[in-house]
């Protein structure tokens, strides 16, 4: 199981362990976390789930498939290092992934 | 004082004036016949399906209480089974994935409007919506087409409702347990082959890999053969009624059938073919100033919710210009539904086909028939006429 950080807009931090592979979006959801709404439940179809990935994992995870990208160009707040976090399993080796929280619409 | 009764026909025929004096007079509404508790308004719903800690689904999504033949599934789970339990099937169900699917849909859904073509009637339910989801879900899953008529016929049993009778028919019973009985054979001899690229595969492989158990592997088969056999397929009936009764948007949408994905979601939101789901409270919880006792059933409202004055503007016209996708047709969050690009994918491809066969239309309203069921609201019949273009 890996362990993640949230961190709030505010800064709040977040220690969370993700113990089912979750997405980085259940992960927020399951732990009621502000700032992620994950309307669609991760079928790539609401842009709900958009976080911020810490400079120093940008380029450690997948890269974002071209639909995700499409549904980024869309988002309010993007930044190069947006993604969205239902497409992101948080699979064992990403012990220590930092993820910024937008702020709570 | 409002009454909801969701066993009633009048309540069937045309829930939202009941909806909207809900949402007015007891946002948080008890029902002492049938004991339980209901919210209306969008954010309550929102809010509701959001928090699963306290209104879990584990104990079924129904107002009753669950029939014997239930296995658990990704409905009737709460994280962190649930999250288990979708990840075995969410990746197939991603729009990308999906989209290689049009070319089948396409040429099902021409096949089965082809005995219709030369005649001018069609009956968008019997002949049609009633018949594509189930067909697609049939080769997804890999089944054999031979196997689609008495397939057809256990799930149709099993979704049938005859007035009066709460749940399932005996009809129906028999037709779960025969799909059940199919499925048992279907891990038995698919598990002994070299696996492919359909569902079934991927089911034997997260049971072969002990992500998922035997018994969720069969409750996975068995909501995969109702996955939008009943939602769906309302839910194309739904909009092409609503299209009907709205002809200056039908004509929109014909002039540029590009604006169909659009009314499909206008659709969801203003007729859901999902009118009701349960939870069951985990504790006593407050909602508007009352106390909801735990253990209590709590009914969410998405047919109201999708007529709420306080998130739509005129939330009681049909106008597919609207920001779209911003209702809870499929639902909210974690259990929003996993087939949901596959439902917008079925019934944009059902309507381009079944518009370029029809134009305009006369809907048959006289023998039109409606389901009656707590859950789901729309057509069992909806005959219809159209012109046949002289050759
Ligand atoms: S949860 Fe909807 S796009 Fe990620």
């Amino acid at each position: 199981m890996a362990k993640v950080t949230y961190v709030e807009a505010t800064g709040v931090p977040h220690d969370i362990s993700a113990d089912y592979h979750e997405s980085v979006m259940e992960g927020a959801v399951i732990n009621s976390l502000p700032g992620m709404e994950g309307m669609c439940g991760g079928m790539l179809s609401c842009g709900t789930c958009h976080c911020y990935i810490d400079a120093a994992w940008v380029d450690r995870l997948p890269p974002p498939s071209h639909e995700e990208r499409a549904m980024l160009e869309n988002i309010e707040g993007r930044r190069p290092n947006s993604r969205l976090g239902c497409q992101i399993r948080i699979t064992d080796d990403l012990t220590g992934l930092v993820i910024h929280l937008p702020p709570e619409a | 004082m409002v009454e909801f009764d969701p066993y009633s026909y009048a309540t069937h025929q045309n829930p939202y004036p009941i909806y909207r004096r809900l949402r007015d007079e007891a946002p948080l509404y008890h029902n002492e016949k049938y004991d339980f508790w209901a919210v209306s308004r969008f954010e309550d719903c929102k809010a509701v399906l959001k928090n699963f800690s306290v209104f879990s689904s584990a104990k079924g999504i129904e107002l009753q209480g669950r029939h014997d033949v239930a296995y658990s599934d990704v409905m009737t789970t709460d994280p962190p089974h649930h999250t288990r339990l979708r990840h075995v099937m969410s990746e197939l169900f991603q729009p990308a994935k999906i989209a290689e699917l049009e070319q089948l849909i396409r040429s099902t859904a021409r096949s089965l409007l082809a005995p219709c073509r030369g005649s001018g009637r069609i009956d968008m339910i019997a002949d049609y919506a009633g018949r594509l989801p189930m067909l697609i879900m049939c080769r997804l899953l890999g089944y054999p087409p031979e196997d689609d008529a008495r397939i057809m016929k256990w799930t149709n049993d099993a979704v049938h409702t005859e007035e009066g009778v709460q749940g399932l028919t005996a009809a129906g019973i028999e037709g779960l347990i025969n799909l059940g009985k199919y499925n048992e054979n279907v891990i038995a001899t698919r598990s002994t082959l070299s696996l492919s690229d359909d569902l079934v595969s991927h089911l034997i492989e997260g049971l072969q890999g002990g992500r998922i158990n035997h018994l969720e592997t069969m409750g996975y088969l068995q909501l995969l053969a109702f996955a939008g056999h009943e939602t769906t397929t309302k839910l194309m009936g739904n909009a092409v009624y609503q299209l009907w009764k709205h002809p200056a948007v039908l004509q929109d949408v014909l002039d540029d059938p590009s604006l169909i994905g659009a009314a499909i979601e206008e659709t969801l939101r203003y007729d859901s073919s999902v009118q009701l789901q349960a939870r069951t409270t985990t504790r006593d919880v407050e909602m508007h100033g009352r106390v909801v006792p735990a253990g209590a059933k709590m009914a969410v409202l998405f047919g109201s919710a999708g007529r709420d004055e306080r998130k739509y503007e005129r939330p009681d016209v049909f106008d597919i210009s609207r920001n779209s996708r911003d209702h809870i047709g499929f639902g909210y969050g974690l259990h929003s539904c996993l087939g949901a690009p596959l439902a917008r994918l079925e019934s944009r491809i059902a309507l381009e086909e079944f518009f370029k066969m029809t134009g305009r239309y006369e809907v048959d309203e006289a023998n039109t028939r409606i389901v009656h069921s707590a859950n789901v609201h729309g057509f069992n019949l909806l005959p219809l006429s159209f012109t046949v273009p002289a050759r």
